[in-house]
């Protein structure tokens, strides 16, 4: 694709130097319409027809340095050597080029050989397209030379610079002679500055929208780049947050592995067959346990039927509050129905929501955390602390992982959040900056359907 | 800081090519001569039937011709004359100016021209006919093809023409001494008026 393409740029550039060799022989009789037209000048007296000729002028010869410049640049910016150069190097060469060519071409063909705004022109569009930093960039290249060559064209009819040879055409020596003896070099002189002046402008405005358009790139460019990374490195703190989980559950795991091994020394020791029995039940027991943390943790998606007793005696068992400072109070009915979700997961993240509520900067001396349990259509779990809240700025990044006010991981409530959902819940915030903060959990209950 | 240094390289770049246009324009008028006054014509030199040629086909000719128009001095304009042309015709001016476009649409080239010229002013001298040299293209149009076409007319001239500006280098006063040929030098364009019309009065 990239071979066709180099291949179809070469042909243009082949097929516009055929054209511009062969442009002045067919334009004989736009060059007799400016001599006509200078000749209609001087028999009437008439400046303005001079505009008209010098104007004609300017766009044949504007449109032939354009198509040269192209040209140059399509054939030259395929050349492997040429491109390995620096812009400097390579725009010195594209110069040599341009004027080499003109400067042969001149002795065949009616073209304007004019050395000085030619080299002037050409530095100019180096320089602005330097300053656009879009140096490999066709369009850029060709939209400002346009802009370039035409403004440069004009300052070939301004009669005061004929002394520094500018102007120098056989054309232009002939408009400008006749401006003097119509005694309009003054038109002439301002005619070519309005037309000078802001089409130079507009080119150096064009290169800096150019560098404005090239910097904004870079910038989403970097945001993009930026953002990808975040993506990463949030998964890999979400990764992390797994493997806390795994650590917490193998911590959970070692309770019913002691009481095996407990319940195994004493058979050693027994010898009575009935207490052998309840040995055996309560080891049968301590494995199910086992068997049923780990199939909840392993799949993700299996649910049980919870009673909300249980899961709270779960929850608490894993909570540190031997802390003194720490008042915890849950409140619940009970015969509140049971809840269907696995069982394990949605354990650690109630505990994940109950731990970022002890570890939050508190209002008073001590901390008191309350759970409310009721029903309202689902099982309503309220966590309700009394810290010092979460100001309104954050509260609307306050689910986004990694967003943390207390220099934490901040994982503890996306994971908690993707949990719940994921066990058919919902989680809502509310928080008064100095205040404290609620947290509601809302887990659908078990129906005959769903414990079938 | 970036975009003061960015304004500071565009306003370099504009003041480095005003200060180069300034600089050359200032050397170039050093170089001006001082103004040097017309010769004094007490009588008419030349008569009326006038052809008016080009000697290298520049649109200067033009300009002459709609001079000798508003002086109302009787002329024939042919910039491509032979001799054919010059019967009936008491004197000739030729306006000298090489124009690679003006022979590119007569379909010629220099040596076509300047034999054209060599042939034309061997049969007006032949024909005893005057032949007045004008020059008014200025320093733009001195160039090696019109300095030729310079020295080949003005041999033969009777009386030389040319402006200020033309004469930036003394080649025109050192050609019209070395052919001894009277020659007027006058300050633009318009004023050549005042010798054609002292030189037909």
């Amino acid at each position: 694709m990239r071979k066709k393409q180099s291949k179809v740029t070469i042909v243009i550039g082949v097929i516009l130097l055929i054209l511009i060799t062969i442009l002045p022989v067919l334009i004989k009789n736009l060059a007799f319409s400016i001599i006509v037209i200078i000749r209609d000048a001087i028999n009437m007296g008439d400046s303005g027809k001079l505009i008209v000729a010098a104007a004609r002028t300017n766009i044949f010869f504007s449109i032939y340095n354009i198509l040269l410049y192209i040209c140059m640049l399509l054939l030259l910016f395929k050349n492997k050597w040429f491109k390995e150069k620096s812009f400097n190097i390579r725009s010195g060469l594209l110069i040599i080029a341009f004027l080499a060519i003109k400067s042969i071409y001149r002795y065949f063909f009616i073209i304007s050989w004019e050395p000085f705004a030619d080299l002037f022109a050409l530095v100019l569009i180096a320089t602005l397209v330097n300053i656009s930093r879009e140096t490999d960039s066709y369009i850029a290249n060709i939209i400002i030379s346009i802009q370039v060559f035409f403004a440069m064209q004009w300052i070939n009819i301004i009669p005061i610079l004929s002394k520094i040879w500018i102007g120098s055409n056989d054309i232009y020596v002939s408009i400008k002679t006749v401006s003097r003896y119509l005694n309009s070099e003054g038109i002439l002189n301002a005619v070519g500055i309005a037309f000078l002046a802001p089409l130079l402008l507009s080119s150096i405005m064009t290169a800096l929208l150019y560098r404005i358009h090239h910097r904004n790139i870079i910038v989403v460019e970097e945001n993009f780049q930026k953002a990808r990374e975040l993506e990463g490195m949030k998964a890999k703190i979400m990764e992390n947050k797994i493997y806390e989980e795994i650590n917490a559950l193998a911590h959970d795991l070692k309770t019913p592995l002691v009481t095996i091994r407990g319940l195994n020394s004493l058979l050693l020791l027994s010898k009575d067959v009935d207490k052998l029995t309840v040995y055996n039940n309560r080891i049968e027991n301590a494995v199910s346990k086992m068997n049923e943390m780990i199939s909840s943790f392993l799949y993700s998606k299996s649910k049980q039927v919870i009673e909300i007793p249980v899961l709270l005696n779960y929850i608490r068992a894993q909570i540190p509050i031997e802390d003194e400072s720490l008042k915890f109070d849950i409140i619940y009915d009970n015969d509140l129905p049971p809840i269907k979700a696995n069982k394990v997961r949605i354990s650690r993240a109630i505990i994940n929501l109950i731990e970022n509520a002890i570890i939050v900067e508190c209002r008073g001396v001590d901390k008191e955390i309350k759970i409310n349990i009721y029903i309202d259509e689902d099982i309503i779990i309220k966590i309700i602390d009394n810290g010092i809240g979460i100001k309104e700025v954050d509260l609307e990044q306050i689910w986004e992982i990694g967003h943390s006010t207390k220099e934490t991981s901040g994982l503890g409530l996306p994971f908690a959040k993707q949990i719940i959902e994921e066990n058919g819940g919902r989680i809502y915030l509310d928080s008064t900056y100095g205040v404290g903060t609620t947290l509601t959990v809302r887990l659908p209950i078990a129906t005959e359907d769903k414990e079938e | 800081m970036k975009k003061i240094s960015l304004i500071k390289k565009v306003g370099l770049m504009l003041l480095g090519f005003s200060l180069t246009l300034i600089i050359l324009y200032s050397i170039d008028s050093m170089e001006d001569k001082s103004y040097k006054g017309n010769i004094y014509i007490p009588n008419a030199m030349v008569k009326e039937d006038i052809l008016i040629t080009s000697a290298g086909q520049s649109t200067d000719t033009y300009i002459v011709k709609d001079i000798a128009n508003k002086l109302m001095l009787h002329n024939i304009f042919m910039p491509n004359a032979e001799k054919i042309d010059i019967e009936n015709i008491k004197s000739v001016i030729m306006v000298v100016g090489y124009s690679s476009i003006g022979e590119y649409l007569n379909n010629k080239d220099f040596s076509q021209e300047k034999a054209r010229v060599e042939r034309f002013i061997e049969n007006a001298k032949s024909d005893s006919l005057p032949i007045i040299m004008v020059y008014i293209g200025g320093k733009d149009r001195r160039d090696k093809e019109t300095d030729e076409l310079l020295n080949l007319v003005a041999k033969k001239s009777t009386f030389i023409v040319s402006t200020h500006e033309g004469n930036y280098d003394d080649t025109i006063r050192t050609i019209s001494q070395k052919y001894d040929v009277p020659l007027s030098l006058v300050r633009d364009i318009q004023e050549i008026k005042a010798p054609l019309a002292a030189l037909y009065r």
